[in-house]
């Protein structure tokens, strides 16, 4: 059971995967990555689309940059950002199906519970 | 002038804060974006991500998963908890076994592209890997390319 454990779940493979969608779950970071997938964008275009202070901001790139998933380049004094791959659009476009089924079938449970409460 | 339109200039006027609002509604502290943080954290956790790769071949009994997860069956059971809240996963109860299947099969295509993203990654840091280990073998020169002198 021991040997078992350690060739699953606690194969590196996963960890990685966890860290993975650990970046992701945050929503700076999630509106960053969704202003990116339009285009790129630069730091002082960003910041009022995130909502955030300039110093959690560039906290919040760097984080995607050691990810892998954000690469920045420099034009004279502006920092631009942009998705490393397009893959990363994608990602965040089937979440965004997901989501969707997930929350309207949250809305039907919602109309269940209050059709209950009407009828109590 | 009138009451009325003092009124819309001290609307106008208190502009900025309007406007202030109206970034906040676009920003990520609205609640979508921390429904969509949620979703991600509900699948950022090793034996989650292994629990739905079994789910791929269709639906499981607890029993089913315990030995390709390889944990302990309280804690399977609680990971299982966290993606039935999380609506990821659903249960169908069959006599005395409960089985588990994913709500979404969708979600198999996240993991796929989830994959490639991170394989792709992979292979560019071991790309810089090899040309670090190719730097640290040649000359004490600083770059990684070999140099006619060598």
């Amino acid at each position: 059971m021991q040997a078992g454990e350690a060739a699953e779940v606690s194969a590196p493979l996963y960890q990685l995967k966890a860290e993975f969608f650990k970046t992701l779950g945050h929503p700076a970071r999630i509106r960053v990555l969704e202003l990116l997938s339009d285009r790129e964008h630069a730091v002082a275009e960003m910041l009022p689309q995130v909502g955030i202070e300039a110093a959690h901001l560039s906290q919040q790139l760097t984080v995607l940059r050691r990810a892998n998933l954000v690469t920045s380049r420099k034009e004279g004094s502006t920092v631009y950002y942009s998705l490393t791959s397009p893959h990363v659009a994608e990602l965040l476009a089937v979440a965004r199906l997901i989501l969707t089924g997930v929350l309207s079938g949250q809305a039907e449970l919602l109309q269940d519970l209050r059709a209950s409460a009407d009828a109590s | 002038m009138s009451f009325a339109d003092r009124q819309e200039r001290a609307e106008q006027a208190s502009g900025p804060p309007a406007s202030a609002q109206a970034v906040r509604e676009a920003a990520a502290s609205r609640p979508i974006y921390q429904v969509k943080a949620e979703f991600f954290k509900s699948l950022a956790h090793p034996a989650r991500i292994r629990i739905l790769e079994l789910l791929r071949d269709g639906e499981c009994s607890v029993a089913q998963l315990i030995p390709g997860v390889g944990i302990e069956p309280s804690h399977l059971s609680q990971q299982l908890g966290i993606l039935r809240r999380a609506n990821i996963l659903q249960v169908r109860r069959d006599g005395g076994a409960v089985r588990y299947s994913v709500t979404d099969p969708r979600i198999f295509e996240l993991l796929e592209v989830a994959r490639a993203i991170l394989t792709s990654s992979l292979a560019e840091s071991s790309q810089l890997l090899a040309e670090l280990r190719q730097s640290a073998s040649g000359a004490p020169g600083r770059s990684p390319r070999r140099t006619g002198s060598a």
